[in-house]
């Protein structure tokens, strides 16, 4: 059996973690956790500060090693060590802090970075690097070095040097929680429509609107799984949702108090535009 | 402490190829006792006015008064008026230093030579003032801490030195919505029960328009809106010239109307909200 004859799935089984740690009692930042992220899934993680969504990020991609249990990336075990750059080619990972990220002088250096590394082609490269910087719509910066650029421009060079790497998986930490709102927006926008093109994404965040947009969700509490499923499931929970603190986002607490007083709304209008369409339409058919 | 600034202007790097002009001839007046929110894009040069109105920075030309004293005045000792307008930057957790919690807070008062005695009440009091428990924290490391903790100790810290004027820079980013509730909460405390001038620097407008009673809006170095919170809400187009848009609520109110609705567009509350599109939906006519 080859690795490709795999279907394309990320599978976590049974996998618990626990950072190393001096003192006797061993803490569990992740205990057993069973999930599957299939090939085109846009999974979203809550959960408050402490409740293992970053270490759960980093297993996904082999940067963590599960103490107990698996992890495996289209078939590939991250315990095998043979196998970690493969895995790595194929999850990338984007964290908070775009500064941190960066380490070419020009655009276009910092996104060829990865692709040096493995030895690509010189032609191939640039062929990659273009690519990638059009998808991200960075193109026009290519020459300017990193350091000017905004932070919603810096967050998309960090996401086309991952791009430019073909990754199947992209792993996404925080990627907006140090954003202005247009560099947000522009992340936001980015990262949707790779979802669109077929990358599988894997999203950490505290904005309840970002995880409204996702095609899952898991809500992590101190390391365990306290929730799995789709957006408009996660807004019946309030019970669940008062506990991880997660609010829910304004436009949707609307959307409630008007189904309240009577007006007929569908039980889940993710974004405030479709909330407002869907008034206008049912205004007018009384 | 009533705040003056007169056509205050900022330039970093004068006579360099770099040179920028970050504030133009901006003058400013906050009452004792006022919650003022600052905002603005990226470089519109929101944390630059903050840091000539606690001294940090001397105005290129301009001055700032306090309580009718000259900050900017070069023949007088300006500390001791600086010290009274206490600046929370952004990300003040990464300044936190010492061993222990109250070690920390304790560095500020006691560079003022007051007494032991007063420096330890002075430490209880402020850790009270942001609602975290002194037996419990007195003795942590610093760095055991959660991030909106740390942050909360942060502020504990400017709080300990008596400021009469509180300025707090985008004290809510990178948290989780808990301790971003927790910060909120005390600041509005603060400024409730002691009365304390504050100015908050955000990009949140949810949250600008949750908390204060005037807005000041930045756009390059010069002030663009400046008003009742309700009043610069209003408007989205000469919103959007500042380039800031409208909070959640306003923005979906602000949509029905352009499609006929008969609504007012400066409604925060979301219950306000629901309560007026029902009726509007319910006996309106469109």
């Amino acid at each position: 059996m080859t690795y490709e004859d795999v279907t394309p799935k990320i599978v976590l089984q049974g996998v618990s973690y626990c950072y190393p740690d001096s003192t006797a009692s061993p803490v569990y930042a992740l205990s057993s956790l069973t999930l599957e992220v299939k090939a085109g899934d846009f999974l979203c993680i809550l959960g408050p500060n402490g409740s293992g969504k970053s270490t759960l990020g980093r297993l996904f991609n082999a940067l963590l090693i599960p103490t107990e249990g698996s992890v495996q990336v289209d078939g590939m075990d991250t315990r095998n060590t043979a196998l970690l750059w493969t895995i790595r080619t194929r999850v990338g990972m984007i964290f908070q802090n775009p500064d941190n990220q960066i380490v070419g002088t020009i655009v276009e250096e910092d996104i060829a970075f990865g692709l040096e590394n493995l030895g690509i082609p010189p032609n191939e490269i640039r062929a990659r690097v273009d690519w990638a910087m059009e998808k991200v719509g960075i193109s026009t910066y290519a020459k300017h070095p990193p350091n000017l650029l905004s932070g919603g421009q810096k967050q998309r060079v960090a996401i086309a040097g991952v791009l430019a790497m073909k990754p199947s998986y992209i792993v996404l930490d925080e990627p907006t929680s140090l954003l202005d709102p247009q560099g947000r927006e522009e992340v936001l926008r980015t990262i949707q429509e790779l979802h669109s093109e077929g990358i599988t994404l894997i999203l950490i965040t505290h904005r309840m609107e970002e995880a409204m947009l996702a095609c899952r969700l898991l809500v992590l509490e101190k390391g365990k799984l306290a929730f799995l499923g789709i957006p408009a499931q996660l807004v019946e929970e309030d019970e669940l949702r008062r506990h991880a603190h997660l609010d829910l986002p304004l436009a949707i607490r609307l959307a409630q108090l008007l189904r309240e007083k009577g007006i007929p709304l569908p039980p889940f209008l993710p974004r405030p535009e479709e909330l407002v369409r869907t008034l206008c339409a049912l205004k007018r058919s009384t | 402490m009533r705040i003056e600034a007169e056509h205050l202007t900022y330039i970093y790097g004068p006579g360099l190829p770099w040179e920028k002009r970050a504030l133009d001839d901006v003058s400013l007046r906050i009452e004792e006792g006022e919650f003022v929110g600052l905002v603005g894009e990226t470089g519109s040069g929101k944390s630059t006015l903050v840091q000539l109105l606690n001294g940090i920075l001397r105005p290129t030309s301009g001055r700032v008064l306090l309580d009718g004293v000259d900050l900017t005045d070069r023949r007088k000792p300006i500390w001791k008026a600086r010290l009274q307008v206490g600046l929370v930057f952004q990300f003040p957790e990464s300044q936190l230093f010492a061993e222990t919690v109250a070690e920390d807070i304790a560095f500020g008062p006691r560079n003022l030579g007051l007494s032991q005695q007063e420096v330890s009440k002075r430490v209880e009091e402020s850790l009270l003032k942001v609602g975290l428990e002194p037996a419990l924290f007195r003795q942590r490391s610093p760095f055991t801490l959660s991030g909106g903790e740390k942050r909360l100790v942060a502020i504990a810290g400017i709080l300990a030195m008596w400021p009469r004027v509180l300025i707090v820079d985008e004290v809510t980013a990178g948290l989780d919505p808990r301790g971003k509730r927790d910060i909120l909460t005390r600041i509005k405390l603060l400024h409730r029960n002691e009365r304390a001038t504050v100015i908050m620097i955000s990009h949140d407008m949810d949250e600008i328009v949750s908390l204060v009673e005037r807005v000041v809006v930045l756009k390059s170095g010069r002030i663009c809106r400046q008003g009742q919170t309700t009043e610069v809400f209003s408007d989205e187009e000469s919103l959007a010239g500042c380039g800031i848009r409208l909070p959640t609520i306003p923005q979906i109110l602000s949509s029905l109307v352009k499609a006929g609705w008969r609504l007012p567009v400066s409604i925060f509350d979301v219950r306000e909200a629901a309560r007026l599109i029902a009726q509007e939906y319910h006996h309106g006519t469109v």
